[in-house]
C-alpha cells in the first residue's frame, strides 16, 4: 500500500474526532464532518421557475424528505439538437434557497406600523377569514376595481400558480387588470406600431448561423439566458456554426456575449441609440444606397419613407368606412416623413443633420465606426438586426427601439433566412394548461407600471392621460383607487418597481390602500409591507406541472414536478392559500369545483396531453399524472427557423398595423400624438415617426448633467434573476453586487476597486462597493438590478436626505414616470452622483 | 494497469461565459464533504464562504480614451474567463510545500487529496499553488481542495462542474482520452501562471485575447 493512502485509511478512523477538536473554537453549529447517511436516497423531478425566460428541470435528490443535492438533466447524450437542458448557477444553488434561514414558516400578522416589519404569527384560519372579511368590505365599499393582483413574476407554477389568486379575485366579482410587462412594454408598443406584431417576431436565434452580419443593440443573451438549453446556449451554437458572421454588439457594457465571440464592441451612451440608429440611416439615405438598392422593397412593403407613401395612406384611410381609420386620416400628416426628417430637409430643415458626427457627440460612437456600421449593413446580404430590451426601458424607449428597427427596413433584406427585423427572437414552447382563472368582470386596465398612482389617484386615471383601457373614451375616468394587493411570487410591491422611496411613501399610508397580502417564500423588502403574510411552499416541495417558459431556445420541454419531501414550517401552496380565502366567501365550492389537488393536476395533465405538439414529446406522456411524475421530464424539438415577416416579404400576407404594412410612419401614433397627453416632463412626446429624443435625466439633460454626471445603467446580474435568489449566500459570493465604473472615472473620484460608496440622486442612495473596470464606458456606472432594498438600520441618510439603503437596490434610484406611449417604466434612464461612503 | 491514470481537466475558454454554474454546483456537493447538513431544515445549508473548490477567474484589460471634441470614446477591452479547480498536477507544488504529508497525489488516479488528519492548517499548501487550488476551512481549520469527484468517478459519471457546465466548456478525463478528443491544447492563456511551475493536468482552448496583457477584474469572486 502506498503510504498516502495507507495514512488515509487510519485517517478515515479517526477523523470525526479529530474534527470535533477543531471544533471548540467555531460559533456555528453546524461545522461538524460529515455523518454516516441513513436512509435511502430518493430522486425526483423539479423545476426553476423564475422569469429569466427558461424553467429548466432540476434533479432533486433527498433523504426522508431532506434534499441532498441538486443536479439537472443528463437524461440523453448530450447531442445538441434534443440536448440536456442543464440548469445555471442559479438552479443548482436550490438546496439552499428552500432551507433559507428567511423562509417565512408561518402566517403572521402585521403589528407595527405598515413597512416596520414587525409581525405576529396567526393561523391560517385566521389569515383567511381576516382577508375574506376585508377583502368583502373593500368591495363593498370600493368596488371590484379597487382589488389588484400585483404583477408577480416569482414562480411559473402551471397549477398553484398565482393565478389562483386571480381565480379567487373573478369569483368575487372581478378585478382591476393590467396590461403590458416591466421587461418589454415599450417594444411591445414599437413592434405592434411598427411590425403588428408583440416584438418577439424576430428571426429564430438558430438561423444566425445563415447571417453575414449580426447587429446587436444591447443584445446579451449570454448574460440574459442563461440556461444550458436557452437564447444563449443558442447564441453561442449558431456563431459556431456560421461561416462569416460579423458580429458588431453595441452596449454600454463590454458583456458576456462578447467575450471574443465578437468582431467589434461599440461602447455606447445609455439611452442614446436612437441618435447612433439615425446617423446610421443618414449614412446609407445620404450615399444614395437606399435609393440604389431598397428603395423597391420599402415602397412595396412599407408605409412613411416619403411624403407620397403617407399620401397614398391617408387617401386609403380617408375612403374607409372603419371609424378609426377615418380618424387617422385627419391626423396623417405627409410632411413628417422619415426621409425629410433623417435628411433634415422639408418640415425637419431646422434639425441638425444627422450625421455620424452629430451622433458621435451624443452617443460617444466614432464617427468612423458609424460609417463601418453603414457599411456593413450595406454590404450585408442576410443582416440580422436586433435590439435587446435594454433599450426600452428607457424614458422614451418607444422611440429609440422604433429608431433601431427602422435599420433592418431600410437596409431592405428582410424576409430572407439570416435576416431579422430587431426584434427579439421568436422562440417556440412546449403547450402546458394552467389553473383556469374565469372571466373578468372588470374590464378596465391599467399599465402594469401605474399601479402606485392608481392607489393615489386611480378615480380621476384615463385613457388620455395614463394609456386606461376599457373605459368608455378618453376622458372616462378609471372611476376607483386600489384599495387592496395581494402580491403573490411578486417583488414589484416594493423592489422591483422604480422609485422605491415613492412606493414606500405611498405603501405606509394604510388609509390609502387598505390590505396588502404578501404570498411568498421568504421575506422580501416587498413582504415587510405586507398587513397579512402568507407563506408559500417552495418549488422543490411541490407537485406541479411547468413548460420551458418563453425564452428557451429551439428545444421545448415539460416537466411534471414531485415534491421531494412535505413542504417545511406552515406552507401552503397559492392554490390552497386562495382556496381557503374562497370558501370564506362562500364562493369554496366554485372554487375547487368539488376536486382535490390530485383531481386538478390530473386534468391539467390531460389537457397537457390532448395538445397535438405534445405528441412529438421524448419520452411520449404516458396515460396519467402520477406516471408522467415518474418520468419528470420530456423534450422536443420543432427545428423551427422562423423568419421575421416572411408572411409579409414572402407572401404579401398583411402585417397587424392599421395599413397592413411596415409603419415607418404609424397611424396609431399620430393619432395618439394628437389626442394624448404629453410633455408632462422632458421629452414625454409621442410622434408618428421614430424620433431621437432627448429626455430627463439623459445624457442630454442639460439640467440634472451638472448635479448627477454619471448615467448609470441597469443590467440582470447572472447571480439573480430580476430579485429571485438574492438571499442565497453562495450566489452572492459568486457574484459580487458592485457597482462598475471606468477606470477614467474611478481616477477623477479617487476611487479604486473595493471602496464603498454612496451613489445618489434625489430619488435615493445606496451604499455599494465599486468594481473599478474597464468593461464600462466612461460616464456610465452599472449596477446589476435586484438586490433587496435595505433601509440603513440606524435610518442615516444620504446627500439628498433620503434614508441610506445598504441592500443597494437599483430602484432606490430609478424613477416613476410612465414613458409616453407604453406607460411603461423607465428604469434604465438615471442620473446619478457618487462619494465616498461616510 | 491502473498506477498509470492520470485525470486531466480540459476548458474551452471561447465558450466560457463567466456563469458560475460550475463553482456554485461544486459548492453544492462540496458541502456534503466538509459539513453535516442532514439538518438543513433548522441549520440551514452552510454558506462555506471562502471555501470554493472551483474558481472562474474573469480576467481583461484595454485602455480607453475620451476624443474631448468630439466626445467619443476609443477602447481596446477585452475579457475572458477561465473556471479552474484543482488540475492535479504532474509536479503539484502544494505537495511539495505541505509540511505533514497531508497533501498527497493518489497513485491509482493521480488525483491530489487532502488528509484532514493529518493537516494542521498551516496554509503552506495554499500559498504555494498558483491556482488557488487549496481552499482552507477557517471553522474547521484543515485545508480542502477539488476532489476530483472521485466518488462520482467511480460511478462511471464525470466531475460535478463537467455536467454542470451550460454551455460544455469543461471536460475531465485521461490524459490520454483528453487528448485524444482535444488534441494538445492551445498555449495556457495571460490568466494563467506558467505550465513549467507545477505541469498542471489542463488542456486549454485559448480565446482568441489569451495572449493581452491584462488582470483579474474579478478578486472577490474567486
Amino acid at each position: 500500500m502506498e503510504r498516502r493512502s495507507f495514512l488515509k485509511a487510519s485517517a478515515a478512523l479517526s477523523c470525526a474526532a479529530t474534527v470535533t477538536g477543531c471544533n471548540t473554537s467555531s460559533d456555528k453549529a453546524d461545522v461538524v464532518a460529515p455523518q454516516a447517511v441513513v436512509g435511502e436516497e430518493k430522486q425526483t423531478w423539479s423545476s426553476c421557475l423564475v422569469n429569466c425566460g427558461s424553467n429548466c428541470p432540476v434533479k432533486v435528490f433527498s433523504r426522508d424528505g431532506v434534499i441532498t443535492r441538486v443536479e439537472t438533466d443528463h437524461e440523453v447524450e448530450d447531442v445538441y439538437g434534443m440536448h440536456q437542458v442543464r440548469a445555471c448557477a442559479r438552479g443548482r444553488s436550490l438546496r439552499q434557497r428552500t432551507y433559507a434561514p428567511d423562509r417565512l414558516k408561518t402566517p403572521m400578522k402585521r403589528i407595527g406600523k405598515r413597512g416596520e416589519g414587525k409581525f405576529k404569527p396567526i393561523s391560517w384560519e385566521e389569515a383567511t377569514s381576516e382577508i375574506a372579511s376585508k377583502m368583502t368590505d373593500i368591495i363593498a365599499n370600493y368596488g371590484n376595481k379597487s382589488i389588484y393582483r400585483a404583477y408577480g413574476s416569482g414562480a411559473y407554477y402551471g397549477f398553484a400558480s398565482n393565478a389562483c389568486f386571480d381565480r379567487l379575485f373573478h369569483l368575487a366579482g372581478g378585478c382591476l387588470n393590467h396590461f403590458g410587462n416591466y421587461s418589454w412594454a415599450q417594444q411591445m408598443e414599437a413592434a405592434k406600431h411598427t411590425f403588428g406584431s408583440g416584438s418577439t417576431s424576430g428571426s429564430s436565434t438558430v438561423t444566425l448561423d445563415k447571417s453575414d452580419f449580426l447587429l446587436g443593440f444591447a443584445y446579451n443573451p449570454s448574460e440574459m439566458r442563461q440556461s444550458g438549453s436557452g437564447e444563449g446556449y443558442d447564441y453561442l451554437k449558431a456563431l459556431q456554426r456560421a461561416n462569416g458572421l460579423k458580429v458588431t454588439l453595441i452596449d454600454p457594457r463590454y458583456t458576456d456575449s462578447m467575450l471574443g465571440k465578437e468582431n467589434g464592441w461599440l461602447a455606447i451612451r445609455p439611452g442614446t441609440d436612437a441618435a447612433l440608429a439615425e446617423a446610421i440611416a443618414y449614412e446609407m439615405i445620404n450615399s444614395g444606397w437606399v435609393d440604389a438598392n431598397s428603395k423597391d422593397f420599402i415602397s412595396k412593403n412599407t408605409v412613411g419613407y416619403d411624403a407620397a407613401s403617407i399620401q397614398a395612406q391617408k387617401d386609403i384611410f380617408a375612403k374607409s368606412t372603419d371609424a378609426k381609420h377615418l380618424e387617422y386620416a385627419q391626423h396623417m400628416d405627409p410632411t413628417q416623413n422619415y426621409h425629410d426628417y433623417i435628411m433634415s430637409v422639408g418640415a425637419f430643415a431646422n434639425n441638425p443633420k444627422r450625421t455620424p458626427e452629430w451622433a458621435g457627440k451624443i452617443t460617444g460612437v466614432p464617427a468612423d465606426s458609424i460609417r463601418n456600421i453603414a457599411k456593413d449593413l450595406m454590404a450585408a446580404q442576410r443582416p440580422y438586426l436586433i435590439a435587446g430590451a435594454g433599450v426600452n426601458r428607457q424614458a422614451n424607449g418607444e422611440q429609440t427601439v422604433r429608431a433601431i428597427y427602422m435599420l433592418g427596413v431600410l437596409a431592405g433584406k428582410l424576409g430572407v433566412e439570416g435576416a431579422s427585423n430587431g426584434e427579439l427572437p421568436h422562440m417556440t414552447s412546449a403547450s402546458r394548461a394552467g389553473i383556469p382563472t374565469g372571466a373578468n368582470k372588470v374590464k378596465e386596465k391599467i399599465s402594469f407600471f401605474t399601479w402606485t398612482e392608481a392607489i393615489e389617484a386611480g378615480k380621476t386615471m384615463t385613457a388620455r392621460t395614463h394609456g386606461i383601457t376599457g373605459t368608455d373614451d378618453l376622458d372616462t375616468p378609471l372611476g376607483a383607487d386600489i384599495k387592496m394587493i395581494v402580491a403573490a411570487a411578486d417583488s414589484t410591491l416594493l423592489n422591483q418597481h422604480a422609485e422605491i422611496n415613492n412606493t414606500a411613501r405611498i405603501l405606509e399610508d394604510d388609509t390609502k390602500c387598505e390590505l396588502i397580502v404578501s404570498c411568498d417564500c421568504w421575506m422580501t423588502p416587498g413582504s415587510k409591507f405586507a398587513d397579512i403574510i402568507l407563506p408559500d411552499t417552495a418549488w422543490l416541495e411541490s407537485d406541479d406541472l411547468v413548460n420551458d417558459s418563453y425564452a428557451s431556445g429551439a428545444l421545448d420541454y415539460l416537466t411534471v414536478m414531485s415534491a421531494a419531501g412535505e413542504p417545511i414550517w406552515d406552507c401552503k401552496s397559492m392554490y390552497q392559500a386562495a382556496a381557503m380565502i374562497a370558501e370564506k366567501i362562500g364562493k369554496g365550492q366554485e372554487f375547487t369545483e368539488g376536486k382535490t389537488e390530485d383531481q386538478w393536476r390530473e386534468e391539467l395533465y390531460q389537457k397537457t396531453r390532448a395538445v397535438p405538439a405534445n405528441a412529438k414529446l421524448e419520452p411520449q406522456l404516458p396515460a396519467t399524472y402520477k406516471e408522467a411524475q415518474k418520468i419528470g421530464f420530456f423534450r422536443k424539438n420543432e427545428n423551427e427557423r422562423f423568419v421575421a415577416l416572411d408572411g409579409l416579404i414572402n407572401g404579401g400576407k398583411p402585417v397587424g398595423t392599421p395599413s397592413g404594412k411596415i409603419e415607418i410612419y404609424s397611424a396609431e401614433l399620430a393619432w395618439r400624438a394628437a389626442n394624448w397627453d404629453q410633455k408632462k416632463w422632458k421629452g414625454d412626446t409621442i410622434t408618428a415617426i421614430p424620433q431621437y429624443t432627448v429626455t430627463w435625466d439623459g445624457y442630454e439633460d442639460e439640467d440634472t448633467k451638472d448635479d448627477y454626471p454619471l448615467q448609470l445603467a441597469g443590467y440582470h446580474t447572472k447571480g439573480r434573476a430580476h430579485s429571485s435568489y438574492h438571499n442565497v449566500p453562495w450566489l452572492r459570493e459568486a457574484t459580487e453586487d458592485a457597482v462598475w465604473m471606468n477606470p477614467l472615472d474611478a481616477q477623477k473620484y479617487g476611487i479604486t476597486s473595493g471602496d464603498k460608496v454612496e451613489m445618489y440622486n434625489e430619488r435615493g442612495s445606496i451604499e455599494i462597493d465599486v468594481r473599478v473596470t474597464p468593461r464600462v464606458a466612461p460616464g456610465v456606472v452599472a449596477l446589476g438590478e435586484g438586490a433587496w432594498y435595505q433601509a440603513d438600520p440606524q435610518g442615516r441618510t444620504g446627500e439628498t436626505g433620503k434614508v441610506i439603503d445598504i441592500g443597494g437596490a437599483i430602484n432606490s434610484l430609478t424613477c416613476y414616470r410612465p414613458s409616453p406611449v407604453a406607460k411603461g417604466n423607465p428604469q434604465h434612464t438615471n442620473r446619478v452622483q457618487i462619494r465616498l461612503a461616510q | 494497469m491502473s498506477e498509470n491514470i492520470q485525470y486531466c481537466f480540459y476548458i474551452d475558454t471561447t465558450k466560457c461565459t463567466g456563469c458560475k454554474a460550475c463553482h456554485v454546483s461544486c459548492k453544492d456537493r462540496q458541502g456534503d464533504i466538509i459539513r453535516k447538513t442532514n439538518d438543513p431544515k433548522t441549520l440551514g445549508v452552510p454558506a462555506l464562504n471562502g471555501v470554493t473548490w472551483r474558481r472562474v477567474y474573469e480576467f481583461g484589460g484595454g485602455t480607453w480614451s475620451v476624443d474631448p471634441n468630439k466626445g467619443t470614446f476609443e477602447q481596446d477591452v477585452f475579457a475572458y474567463y477561465t473556471s479552474i479547480g484543482c488540475n492535479h498536477c504532474s509536479e503539484p507544488a502544494c505537495l511539495k510545500a505541505c509540511p505533514t504529508g497531508a497533501m498527497h497525489k493518489r497513485r491509482e488516479d493521480g488525483l491530489v487529496h487532502v488528509a484532514t488528519d493529518l493537516c494542521i492548517g498551516c496554509e503552506s499548501c495554499s500559498r504555494a499553488c498558483p491556482y488557488d487550488a487549496p481552499q482552507i476551512d477557517r471553522e474547521r481549520k484543515v485545508m480542502t481542495k477539488c476532489d476530483g469527484c472521485y466518488d462520482r468517478l467511480a460511478d462511471g459519471k464525470k466531475p460535478i462542474c463537467v455536467e454542470a457546465c451550460p454551455m460544455r466548456a469543461i471536460d475531465f478525463d485521461t490524459v490520454e482520452n483528453i487528448k485524444a478528443k482535444y488534441g494538445n491544447g492551445d498555449a495556457h492563456p495571460a490568466s494563467l501562471p506558467s505550465q513549467s511551475i507545477t505541469h498542471p493536468n489542463l488542456i486549454i482552448k485559448a480565446n482568441k485575447n489569451a495572449n493581452l496583457a491584462g488582470s483579474i477584474l474579478n478578486p472577490k469572486e474567486v
